[in-house]
């Protein structure tokens, strides 16, 4: 049976908010949801989680202005969150994101604007595919969007899809809200795919075994027993 | 007809969130819409939703589709935001071939 992770939920810097969204995604059939907060909201929502029923997962977002910001941002907290996600808001952060080892998930601006200049590109999944990068989709960057944008935001995702696969960029579907309205269940998420071309079992991939192999294998490096990729202390 | 040669359907149990009462004409009409929106008139024709029954309470009710544009459905739900102007989630419980399966459980 699948067990399927919201890779994205973004929640405030107050604990009392994180139980609703452990309920609703919960409810929803998340096994394992990701959320890009502050520390000690996440230790909050990791209290609540084996009373609800869904693991939780710490994610912080990257919003840096260049490469060096980015760089400092990763030394800093790569060790304290399970999913690193970077806002690739230009080429220069987007290039440098995609080669480092350290970033689990690059993800684009919703701007329309920013997003034609500034888009997943043949380099960046070149370099994303050597360093085991996901390439995220957050499906709230459509939702309640002006009926205009949504179908060039559609096409400019189409066209970054079909390049992660062609060069075996694990393609994550997340969520991304930040309310509880804007969550949807794993197979709605995977059915916004097909409005990109997408088979419906390849999508459902897209919101099981791809976030999850990333939570997984970062939980196995946050271990005390971890040495090195491969090599692991046997007590 | 004959059954073999019937459209084959698929029944979907569906809950709607949100803060506002809605009405079952409201959902159907955000239904068609979306669908609309999602697929234009030649998806709308290939879906063919239609809100079967809508109990304003639970704020639950059952949509019908062709089997064949099951994800195409699931996928115009997924997109709704708002049910009449009121901020809303529709979100899909459960997925049958029959009436009669979709409410046993």
């Amino acid at each position: 049976m699948r067990k399927f992770v919201d890779l994205h939920v973004k929640i405030g810097s107050d604990a009392p908010n994180v139980r609703p969204f452990l309920t609703t995604a919960s409810k929803l059939g998340f096994s394992c949801i990701c959320l890009a907060s502050e520390n000690s909201s996440i230790d909050a929502a990791r209290e609540m989680s084996q009373e609800v029923g869904v693991d939780v997962a710490g994610r912080v977002d990257l919003t840096p202005r260049n490469a060096n910001e980015l760089m400092s941002a990763l030394r800093r907290v790569r060790r304290h969150f399970e999913v690193v996600a970077v806002r690739c808001g230009s080429k220069a952060v987007a290039r440098q994101a995609a080669k480092d080892h350290r970033v689990d998930v690059i993800y684009y601006p919703t701007e329309l604007s920013t997003r034609r200049k500034n888009r997943f590109d043949r380099q960046e999944a070149a370099l994303a595919s050597e360093a085991s990068c996901a390439y995220e989709i957050n499906v709230s960057d459509l939702l309640g969007r002006e009926p205009l944008i949504i179908p060039r935001l559609i096409s400019i995702m189409t066209d970054e899809i079909e390049l992660a696969r062609r060069h075996d960029v694990p393609v994550v579907v997340s969520s991304g809200s930040g309310e509880l309205l804007a969550m949807r269940d794993p197979r709605g998420l995977a059915a916004i795919l097909d409005l990109m071309g997408v088979e419906f079992d390849e999508a459902l991939d897209m919101v099981s075994i791809n976030p999850s192999r990333i939570v997984k294998v970062n939980r196995a490096k946050m271990s005390p027993d971890f040495v090195a990729p491969g090599i692991r202390r046997a007590r | 007809m004959m059954p073999v040669r019937r459209n084959s359907r698929r029944y979907l149990r569906i809950r709607v969130d949100g803060q506002c009462a809605v009405t079952g004409k409201e959902v159907q009409d955000a239904v068609q819409r979306g669908t609309l929106t999602a697929y234009g008139v030649h998806g709308l024709s290939t879906i063919e939703p239609v809100l079967i029954d809508f109990d304003e309470e639970e704020r639950a009710g059952t949509i019908r589709c062709n089997s064949a544009g099951l994800i195409k459905m699931r996928s115009a739900l997924s997109l709704i935001t708002s049910v009449s102007d009121n901020p809303s989630a529709i979100r899909v419980e459960k997925v049958s071939g029959t009436l009669k399966g979709l409410r046993s459980k």
